[in-house]
């Protein structure tokens, strides 16, 4: 065995030297394998629209209509709200031998498809990987890059005029002045600035407080850069007035049509001569829903006069309600007092202001309140039509109701012992008067609530400001008192009228 | 009968086992030399002993200096530097341009050689911006009384030139507030109650060179309070 060894042991290390000396015959040769290749792409739609030019025209034959490939890309910048398309490729196909293969994005998982849809929503850079561990456990890796931009900033502080600037002039230049920017650096931002005169303000919710509701639209233009002059041109067809109130906004917009979140929205005043100015007052009502009600009719018409500090009447108009702000001018510097009423609306009281103006500018008054404070009033209609203030009816299959309200609208709740009436089925026609002060309600009872006790009908009538009439009508008995000895129809009848004994 | 020797047999092998290991080691490359050869070199400015490597800006009012670096470091006294500009200007590791220094004196390329005739060059472009500077004709001026209302409002005016630009950007600060007008040099603005109020304007050209206006003090005197 020893000899054997001995012998042996030198074509051993024969074999271990000339592995050292000579070790290129023991190489991976390429040419006896298949090399795998893996590739990633990406798009934003698979429509036509994404093509970049026409270049990218898929052959057409036939005169048939071009047709655009989609755009396929390894860097691209999108937004948040874009879907993308991801598409890897691992080639030779048939001879593929891979163990797995996924995506990352960022390092993270993001998707174990080879082709998938998916949104990249977090704004900033990003890298996405497609890996590809092939039979060798060798890994493969492809990366695209993204850009997702955020939308512009628009800060809402510190913006140039201040909120109700007075004495801005149009003739010698009204600059505006405000900061935006994109906080990717990656985008150009521009500016819609609009410039308006408003008629009035709705207030609608948190986000949008106020919502001016326009007489014109003095601007509305879109400008690259975060500051702008108005300078007054007689050519134009809507130009800023002197002593008048405009609005103005600017919303900042990137070049992939993200809005900024936030809006600006200011106001000013324009200037006038040093012995002239104006005034301007708001008026609110208890009932906002006037403007819905009547914004088209006479009724919604608000009587104001302005008195001098000598009650003189100096102005005396009305106005629409959709004119809740306004402003009068020119008017001589001084003291004034200004009423407002709603003529034909007589629930609500005229509430008044004082003022003063001082040379040159428009004095803001308080808000006028316009509070109405008288609940609607309820009437029994006879057939005959008489209206009766009465307490106690016959049991009718119709009843009819007047209610008049002299402050907007009126609604009603009707309670038959105690539990509300709906559905058509008991309310076959509501009436309004011509000027929209009245309501006439007819309830149609059916004869299952016919009784031979007595019945209560409570009716709630609220105005649209929040005034409360009730009233509670007791209903004769319309059936006989059946007999001792049958009382267990009586029993039934008392419970088909779903009502109470007395 | 014969019988070998375990450790004979073992010592015999060993000789022939070394000599094969011996020949397949001779063939171990000899140990690279140290590089001698600079493999870049970058230029940057100082002026008023501030460093300048990006953006090679330097102001005319001052003279500079140009220095090179090469990489790796430690090799510059084995190399020969030449400054350029169509023609040579200067050698050596740095270079020093005058105060209001002409186009033709300014280098804008540096060619570095060492013994052997190796080179490498950078080319650059040395930018010479004067910062803007305000004018004296500003509004309101220092220790005015303005008078109007909260709302009234307040026109604000400045001026700044500059050599270079056309345009020059400004932010406006209104006491605590700041305002970026852009490149507007006048401005309405409100909101200003009776009392001491600060306003200052920073104007920035397009090279980033800025300069401020000092903070003018000025007085708003409330003309309805003036009333009562």
């Amino acid at each position: 065995m020893k000899f054997l060894a001995s012998i042996f042991a030198p074509f051993v290390a024969l074999v271990f030297l000339a592995a050292c000396s000579d070790s290129d015959q023991y190489l991976y040769n390429e040419e006896n394998s298949v090399a795998l290749q893996i590739h990633a792409e990406m798009t934003r739609t698979y429509e036509i629209e994404s093509a970049e030019s026409w270049d990218d025209q898929y052959p057409c034959i036939d005169n048939c209509t071009p047709q655009l490939k989609p755009s396929r890309v390894r860097a691209d910048t999108v937004t948040f709200k874009d879907t993308l398309i991801f598409i890897g490729e691992i080639t030779p196909n048939r001879q593929a031998h891979y163990r797995e293969y996924y995506w990352t994005l960022d390092g993270e998982d993001f998707s174990n498809d080879m082709n998938f849809r998916k949104p990249v929503t977090k704004p900033g850079y990003h890298e996405i990987c497609f890996v590809v561990t092939d039979h060798y456990s060798d890994t493969l890796r492809d990366t695209l890059r993204l850009w997702v931009s955020n939308p512009p900033v628009l800060e809402t502080q510190g913006f140039i005029p201040a909120i109700r600037s007075q004495g801005l002039s149009p003739e010698e230049g009204i600059t505006f002045a405000w900061h935006g920017y994109d906080p990717d650096s990656i985008s150009k931002v521009y500016y819609q600035l609009k410039i308006q005169e408003p008629r009035g303000i709705r207030y609608t919710d948190d986000r949008h407080p106020k919502l001016y509701t326009v007489a014109h639209s003095i601007l509305d233009t879109l400008i690259e850069t975060p500051h702008f002059t108005y300078w007054d041109n007689p050519n134009y067809y809507h130009r800023l007035k002197n002593l008048k109130f405009y609005t103005w906004s600017v919303r900042a917009v990137n070049e992939f049509g993200l809005e900024s979140d936030s809006l600006i929205q200011g106001d000013f005043f324009t200037k006038g001569n040093k012995n002239e100015g104006g005034i301007q007052t708001f008026i609110r009502f208890s009932n906002e829903s006037l403007y819905d009600r009547y914004y088209s009719s006479n009724h919604g018409k608000i009587h104001l006069d302005i008195l001098d500090s000598l009650s003189n009447p100096v102005v005396e108009h009305e106005i629409g309600l959709d004119t809740n702000q306004f402003v009068v001018s020119p008017l001589k510097p001084g003291k004034y007092r200004i009423i407002a009423s709603l003529s034909k609306l007589t629930d609500f009281n005229p509430d008044t202001a004082n003022v003063e103006i001082l040379p040159g500018e428009i004095a803001i008054a308080d808000t006028l309140r316009l509070l109405d404070t008288i609940p609607p009033s309820s009437k029994y209609l006879t057939p005959e039509g008489l209206l009766q203030d009465i307490d106690t009816l016959d049991f009718k299959d119709t009843l009819r109701f007047y209610f008049e309200e002299h402050g907007g609208g009126v609604y009603q709740n009707f309670f038959w012992n105690g539990q509300e009436l709906r559905g058509s089925s008991f309310f076959r026609e509501i009436s309004y008067n011509e000027d929209r002060t009245a309501d006439t309600v007819f309830l149609m009872l059916p004869k299952s609530y016919r009784s031979w006790t007595y019945q209560l009908l409570s009716i709630s009538a609220y105005d649209y400001s929040g005034n409360l009439n009730s009233k509670t009508y007791v209903i004769r008995p319309s059936l006989e008192r059946p007999e001792p000895e049958s009382s267990s129809s009586s029993a039934e009848n008392s419970s088909s009228a779903g009502g109470k004994d007395d | 009968m014969w019988h070998r020797h375990p450790v004979l047999a073992r010592v015999r092998f060993l000789p022939v086992a070394a000599a094969f290991l011996l020949a397949a080691c001779l063939d171990i490359p000899d140990t690279p030399e140290p590089q001698n050869t600079a493999s870049y070199v970058t230029v940057y400015a100082v002026q008023k002993g501030n460093a300048d490597s990006t953006s090679l800006k330097i102001h005319p009012e001052d003279p500079a200096t140009l220095k090179a670096e090469v990489h790796p470091k430690g090799l510059e006294s084995e190399l020969n530097f030449s400054w350029y500009r169509d023609s040579l200007l200067g050698s050596g590791s740095t270079f020093k341009i005058p105060a209001y220094p002409e186009e033709d004196e300014i280098p804008n390329r540096l060619v570095v050689k060492d013994g052997e005739g190796n080179s490498v060059s950078s080319d650059f472009e040395i930018t010479v911006n004067s910062p803007p500077t305000f004018t004296e004709d500003f509004f309101p001026a220092q220790g005015d009384t303005l008078y109007g209302t909260a709302r009234t409002s307040f026109t604000f005016s400045w001026k700044a030139y500059d050599n270079e630009d056309a345009s020059l950007d400004y932010i406006l600060e209104l006491d605590t507030t700041h305002y970026y007008v852009g490149t507007l040099e006048k401005i309405q603005q409100s909101g200003l109650l009776s009392g001491t109020h600060l306003f200052l304007v920073i104007v920035r050209d397009s090279e980033g060179d800025t300069d401020t206006l000092p903070p003018v003090k000025f007085y708003v005197v409330d003309t309805l309070e003036a009333k009562k």
